[in-house]
């Protein structure tokens, strides 16, 4: 499957890779726990619009909530199950 | 050219004919159905054509602590890759008829399913299962919840769980690459 539209991120993992984080560092262990359970949530039928707003913040809060979730996009399409 | 100049130093035939019966138990033992045994056994000996054992064997035990260990791992396998199968027929079966892959998109599922097995051998089965439906059916949490009797809070949990094993791995994979000075 692919992340719903009206979430997914309009950056890709090339462009995070560019951004002020260390070329290569792979964001900490919290980080990519963070991500994977707002990934988790976005895609239940639980997620509010308060929690996308949330979620958008995180994600523009630093470069390293990019870089993990970029990893969330990769898995998820990596998987081999995006339609 | 003969087996045995395949496999120097050890004679390959003699060691099948010395030790494929026995392996063939010990492998019918574990596995309980001569089909699986018969395969894993011929597997064992393909393997020892393809990478011959370092020093060659001194003795019968030698030989069959080897063909053992080299089982042992075969088993685990062939077991890890049955219960994925398995989870995802499970799974299949629980779906409602509007939520089902297509047959083409479920053997990729099942194939992307066995290359991942070894990064989820050890979360419970129910967490595949939750990250599937979730996932590649697109099924909603509380439907989710009540297929796997489970709280939609701990489907959530589920899922993030087996996201974040294909994320580190992931990472793992571009870190390897970004070590190796060639790609720098």
């Amino acid at each position: 499957m692919t992340l719903d539209r009206e979430f997914t991120p309009r950056f890709t993992a090339g462009q995070v890779a560019t951004g002020s984080t260390v070329k290569g560092e792979v964001p900490s262990h919290e980080v990519m726990e963070a991500a994977a359970e707002w990934y988790a949530l976005l895609i239940s039928d639980e997620a509010g619009k308060q929690d996308r707003k949330r979620w958008q913040d995180w994600l523009t809060a630093s470069d390293e909530h990019r870089q993990a979730w970029s990893y969330v996009e990769r898995g998820s399409a990596s998987a081999c199950w995006s339609h | 050219m003969s087996i045995s100049q395949l496999s120097a130093p050890q004679d390959l035939g003699t060691l099948y004919s010395n030790h494929h019966g026995w392996l063939y138990q010990w492998l019918y033992r574990r596995l309980n159905n001569s089909a699986d045994a018969a395969d894993l056994s011929h597997d064992a000996f393909l393997r020892l054509i393809v990478r011959p054992a370092p020093r060659g064997f001194g003795s019968t035990a030698e030989a069959r602590a080897y063909l053992r260990s080299m089982a042992k791992g075969m088993c685990i396998n062939l077991w890890r890759r049955r219960e994925i199968e398995q989870a995802w027929l499970d799974t299949l079966a629980a779906l409602p008829e509007s939520h089902a892959p297509s047959a083409e998109h479920q053997a990729i599922i099942l194939e992307a399913l066995n290359e991942i097995g070894t990064l989820l051998s050890d979360l419970p089965p129910k967490a595949s299962s939750a990250f599937l439906m979730s996932t590649v059916c697109e099924m909603p949490s509380s439907e989710v919840a009540r297929e796997l009797k489970v709280s939609t809070r701990m489907v959530r949990k589920y899922v993030a769980q087996v996201m974040l094993r294909c994320m580190l791995a992931q990472a793992h994979a571009t870190t390897t690459a970004l070590l190796d000075p060639e790609t720098r």
